[in-house]
C-alpha cells in the first residue's frame, strides 16, 4: 500500500468524517478505544448491538472487557447469550491496534449471530431427523428378515414378506420426498412457464378419486370459472397441490368431503383445498410445514406419511413467488390454500 | 421385558396345531437363560404371555422362579398389531415381563421408534428367546435395549 498524502487539519477532519460515516454502513458493530481504554468510535450497528437495549449492560460491559484484554495485548474473541429484551447470541472479538508493545489502541468487532445460531440448531434438528426416519424403516426390515429366518408357514411368511414391502416402500419414499426437496432448495427447478391452473388442478387430483371413493370420502373438485395461468413449473406445482389432496383425504373420516377449488384474487391465483377432517391444533399449525414435523405420529404411521410433504409444498409455493397457509379448527377440519403469481393475462393455453 | 419365544420344535416335525407346537430341548434352556436376564431387573410383578404353547413354556421357569402364574393374553398372539401395541404401552413403567410372537415384536419396536422415537440401533436384532428392555411410563416409552438369548447348561 502506497503511504498516505500528508493531509492539512481540514482534510484530516473531512477524511475523519468520512471514515466514521462509512464504518457506520458496516454490518459489523465496531468499537475503538484509545491506549487509555477509552472508547473513541462506535459504529451505528455497534451502538444498536451494544448500547441500545435495555438490560444490554451486560454486553457493553463484555466489549470493554474484551477491548482491556487486547490492549493487554492478546487477541480475544467470546460468544455472549443474552436473554433481555428478547433472546440473542453476540460473538465479539477484540484485537490490539498499532502493535503490541504497548497497543496504541484496539478494536472490538461485534456480530449479532443468532439467526445463524438458530439455523444451526435447525441443520442440527434436521440431521437428527433425518437419521432417525431412516433409521426406522432400515431397522424394522433388520426384524423382520430375523423373522422370517426359518419360518415355515406360509401364511406367515406371505405376511411378514408384504411388512418387508411396506417398509422397503416407505424407505425409498423417503428418499424420494428428500432428492425432491434438496433439489428444489438447491433451486434446480428449470424455468417457469405459462401454465393453466385447471390442467394442474385435474392431474393433481386424477390419482385420487378411486382410492378417496374407497375410503368412502367424496372428492369435489371445482375447476375455475375463468382461465387462470399462473407461471409455473408444472411437475413441482402439481405435485404441491396432489401433495394437499393426499393429506386431506387421509385425515378425513369416511362419509367426510374434500373440496378443491381455485379462484383469483387481485394479481395471485388462489387454490384451496379444504377438509372436513380431524384438524389440526392452534399451536402445531406454524410447525406443520416444518420437515419432520408431525402432529400425530400415531396416524401418520398408518398414513404412511414421510413428514416431507407439506415442506416441499411450501418450498414449490416459495419458489414460485407464491406462498401456502392453513387455517384450521380442531374436530371441524382444515383448508389449505395456496398462492401462485398469475401470469400476464394472455391467451388461455389450456 | 419383551421376550421373543424360545425355539420351538420344526413346523415338520409337528403334525398337531401349530398352537400347540411345544419347545425344543435348546428353547427349554433358552427358557431356562431367562431367568438369568431377568435378574438384571427389578423382579417381576407380572408375567404376560400369548396363548401359543412355546410363548407359555418360555415363560414357565421365569414366573416359577418368582412364584407368578402366566396370564395368557390373546392380544400377543401371532398376527396382532395395534392391540398388542396398547397392552404393551398400558405396562409402560411396571416391571412385567411380557412373551410373543417374532412378528408382534417387530410390530410393536417399529411403532415404538415411529410414535415414540425410540433408538433400536441400526440393525436391530430378535433372536428367539432374546429380550428387548423397555424403559418408559405413562404409556410412552424412552429407551429400548436388547439382550441376546442365554442358554442355561442344563435343564
Amino acid at each position: 500500500m502506497g503511504r498516505q498524502p500528508e493531509l492539512n487539519g481540514n482534510e484530516a477532519r473531512d477524511l475523519l468524517a468520512l471514515l466514521v460515516q462509512a464504518v457506520d454502513k458496516a454490518n459489523q458493530g465496531l468499537v475503538v478505544c484509545n491506549k487509555k481504554g477509552r472508547v473513541v468510535l462506535r459504529n451505528a450497528p455497534a451502538r444498536e448491538l451494544v448500547n441500545a437495549r435495555d438490560g444490554d449492560f451486560l454486553a457493553e460491559k463484555a466489549v470493554e472487557a474484551a477491548l482491556g484484554r487486547a490492549l493487554a495485548g492478546a487477541y480475544h474473541e467470546e460468544t455472549l447469550d443474552l436473554y433481555s429484551p428478547t433472546r440473542h447470541t453476540l460473538k465479539i472479538r477484540a484485537y490490539p491496534l498499532g502493535g503490541s508493545n504497548p497497543p496504541s489502541g484496539a478494536i472490538a468487532l461485534v456480530d449479532d449471530v443468532s439467526e445463524l445460531r438458530r439455523l444451526e440448531a435447525v441443520r442440527r434438528d434436521f440431521v437428527a431427523n433425518l437419521s432417525h426416519e431412516l433409521k426406522t424403516p432400515l431397522g424394522a426390515l433388520s426384524l423382520l428378515a430375523e423373522t422370517l429366518d426359518g419360518e415355515e408357514d406360509p401364511d406367515v411368511v406371505a405376511r411378514l414378506t408384504a411388512r418387508v414391502g411396506a417398509e422397503a416402500t416407505r424407505f425409498s419414499r423417503i428418499v424420494d420426498d428428500l432428492l425432491d426437496l434438496s433439489r428444489i432448495e438447491a433451486g434446480a427447478t428449470g424455468s417457469l412457464s405459462e401454465v393453466a391452473l385447471s390442467a394442474v388442478i385435474d392431474e393433481a387430483v386424477e390419482g385420487f378419486q378411486e382410492p378417496a371413493a374407497a375410503r368412502g370420502i367424496r372428492l369435489e373438485v371445482a375447476r375455475p370459472g375463468t382461465v387462470l395461468n399462473v407461471m409455473a413449473n408444472r411437475r413441482d406445482l402439481v405435485s404441491a397441490v396432489a401433495n394437499l389432496v393426499d393429506n386431506a383425504i387421509k385425515y378425513s373420516e369416511p362419509g367426510a368431503a374434500v373440496y378443491v377449488d381455485a379462484d383469483r384474487r387481485g394479481d395471485r391465483a388462489c387454490l384451496r383445498v379444504r377438509d372436513e377432517g380431524v384438524g389440526i391444533p392452534r399451536r402445531d399449525q406454524e410447525r406443520i410445514f416444518e420437515r419432520f414435523y408431525r402432529v400425530d405420529r400415531a396416524r401418520s404411521r398408518w398414513t404412511g406419511g414421510t413428514g416431507l410433504g407439506l415442506a416441499i409444498v411450501r418450498h414449490v409455493a416459495a419458489y414460485h413467488g407464491g406462498d401456502v397457509s392453513v387455517d384450521s379448527v380442531e374436530g371441524e377440519g382444515s383448508t389449505f390454500t395456496l398462492w401462485v403469481p398469475l401470469a400476464d393475462q394472455g391467451h388461455a393455453r389450456d | 421385558m419383551l421376550v421373543r419365544h424360545a425355539q420351538a420344535r420344526p413346523r415338520k416335525e409337528w403334525s398337531g396345531e401349530d398352537r400347540l407346537r411345544p419347545l425344543s430341548v435348546h428353547g427349554e434352556r433358552q427358557a431356562e437363560g431367562l431367568v438369568a436376564i431377568a435378574g438384571l431387573f427389578l423382579p417381576p410383578t407380572r408375567t404376560l404371555s400369548s396363548p401359543y404353547l412355546r410363548c407359555l413354556q418360555t415363560m414357565e421357569p421365569l414366573s416359577r422362579a418368582h412364584n407368578l402364574d402366566v396370564e395368557a393374553n390373546d392380544d400377543l398372539s401371532e398376527g396382532q398389531s395395534s392391540a398388542a401395541v396398547r397392552l404393551i404401552r398400558s405396562l409402560a413403567g411396571t416391571s412385567a415381563v411380557v412373551c410373543t410372537h417374532g412378528d408382534v415384536i417387530a410390530e410393536i419396536l417399529v411403532t415404538l421408534a415411529d410414535e415414540d422415537r425410540v433408538d433400536l440401533g441400526l440393525t436391530p436384532r430378535q433372536a428367539k428367546g432374546s429380550v428387548w428392555a423397555l424403559e418408559g411410563k405413562d404409556s410412552f416409552f424412552s429407551s429400548a435395549r436388547y439382550f441376546p438369548p442365554v442358554v442355561a447348561e442344563s435343564v
